[in-house]
């Protein structure tokens, strides 16, 4: 019974987005290399299952990732890869079409960088998240959020940073930063700790990070933040090391 | 009386079905147009504009599910989850999911004040994850209807708040993934949150999560 209702909602779910662009007008191109083969998922491991020849005229229903759904004039639907996709011709001028592809020097040209980091932060687990905006290629302004998880505090760092990266076109690329902000610490609740308190920090970092693929940027980071918690009762400053790795994505 | 009975629930059913727009619509338009022959005009879009095609990389997941949170019992569980496509075999997200624990076994044995109180018990979770479509497929449902699917594995990292306290908590689990539509797909998936917790000494907890969602591509 209930598997009967699984599947009519499935139905159902399948019939309803069909009718959204049953009516809806997609780009057209041309197949100009002497076939394109058509697969039945987005990806290599699909089998192809039609072949749509030279002069062809298919309508683009979406893209995903780098395929892209199509639909012939017999309204045959299939997958088709960005490679194959982009040997193809628009219908007024019979030119190549051009199409969104990532490669590294996109990449070294990147305005946008958003990111998500983890590792040791002192003697605690740390997770960061970070956005950035590159004035050029070798300087940009990031902003970071960093959740410190330790055995007796949790504490919330937010820093922002001036990076700049000597060499951008290097496959692995150095860079330096300069940053400040705040550390908010919050002790455990089991245990009896002084109150909760929040202190300003200098910070120096060191990394490297390197391209991926696609849109993804890889790198590892290690960085020594001062925190200015010396006051009356307190004599000194704290120096803590953090070392950490993790994944950004480029706009 | 039965049958007045039954028969009112038939039109409330046949009404239904037909003002509601997705379930209607093919039936719908052929109607209009055996009554209208309205010429439809012909727009193609001849020059070739990128931003024309629709892209869906993004993904929003909602699931629902049972945790069970060591020692805690076996709770209801609400999660929410936004991935992105990064290629065919690798997606990356953001997860938040809530639970309630219940009483442990020695709470309700021998009585007395509770662990925890009510504030303590929620568990909130939040995760980074990266996903790999381990082993995309087909399923073939009948003759004529098939169906893309996947079955993927993620691990991720996070925080949860649980027990008056924050845990760094690490999260490995597969899934199974099924496009029912271009836009719309079904997921069955298993996960394990494992963080430390010191209630009454420290000690790794492994908190096992099934759920059923639907996300749709955007």
């Amino acid at each position: 019974m209930l598997i009967k209702k699984i599947i009519i909602i499935l139905l159902l779910l399948s019939g309803g987005s069909n009718n959204v662009y049953s009516n809806e007008q997609f780009q057209e191109v041309i197949v100009a290399d002497p076939y394109v083969d058509v697969y039945t998922g987005h990806g290599n491991s699909y089998p192809v299952f039609h072949i749509i020849e030279r002069g062809e005229t298919i309508e683009i229903i979406f893209r995903h990732t780098s395929w892209f759904k199509i639909k012939n004039k017999e309204g045959i639907e299939g997958w088709v890869k960005l490679e194959q996709m982009t040997k193809t011709l628009s219908p007024d001028n019979h030119k190549q079409i051009e199409l969104q592809t990532f490669s590294h020097e996109d990449y070294v040209d990147r305005r946008w960088e958003a990111g998500l980091l983890g590792g040791r932060f002192g003697s605690a687990d740390a997770l960061t998240i970070y956005a950035a905006y590159l004035f050029n290629k070798s300087l940009a302004v990031e902003l970071s959020d960093t959740e410190i998880i330790g055995n007796t505090s949790s504490s919330s760092l937010y820093k922002l940073a001036i990076i700049m990266q000597p060499f951008p076109t290097l496959a692995f690329s150095p860079y330096v930063m300069l940053g400040t902000g705040f550390i908010e610490t919050t002790p455990k609740t089991t245990l009896v700790l002084p109150k909760d308190n929040r202190n300003q920090f200098g910070n120096f970092g060191l990394g490297v990070q390197t391209y991926l693929s696609k849109r993804i940027i890889l790198k590892i980071e290690y960085s020594d933040f001062v925190i200015f918690s010396a006051n009356k009762d307190y004599d000194s400053n704290e120096d803590l090391k953090e070392w950490k790795a993790g994944f950004a994505i480029f706009f | 009386m039965e049958s007045r009975f039954r028969h009112l629930l038939l039109n409330i059913i046949i009404s239904t079905l037909f003002f509601l727009p997705t379930f209607s619509c093919g039936i719908e338009i052929e109607e209009v147009k055996e009554l209208y022959p309205i010429i439809q005009p012909e727009i193609k879009r001849t020059k070739f504009d990128e931003s024309n095609i629709k892209t869906a990389d993004f993904e929003i997941i909602s699931n629902i599910g049972i945790i069970s949170i060591e020692d805690f019992g076996s709770n209801p569980a609400l999660e929410l989850n936004i991935n992105y496509h990064i290629s065919d075999d690798f997606f990356v997200g953001v997860g938040w999911f809530q639970a309630t624990g219940d009483e442990t076994s020695f709470e309700v044995v021998l009585g007395g004040a509770p662990l925890l109180s009510n504030n303590e018990r929620e568990m909130t979770t939040y995760l980074i994850s990266l996903g790999y479509n381990a082993l995309p497929g087909e399923a073939f449902v009948t003759d004529n209807l098939t169906y893309n699917t996947s079955l993927y594995i993620t691990a991720g990292l996070g925080n949860t708040s649980f027990a008056g306290s924050d845990h760094f908590t690490l999260s490995v689990g597969a899934g199974y993934r099924v496009l029912v539509s271009n836009y719309f797909a079904v997921y069955t998936d298993f996960r394990d949150n494992i963080f430390n917790v010191d209630i009454f000494k420290e000690k790794s907890t492994h908190n096992l999560k099934f759920t059923v969602g639907v996300g749709y591509y955007f």
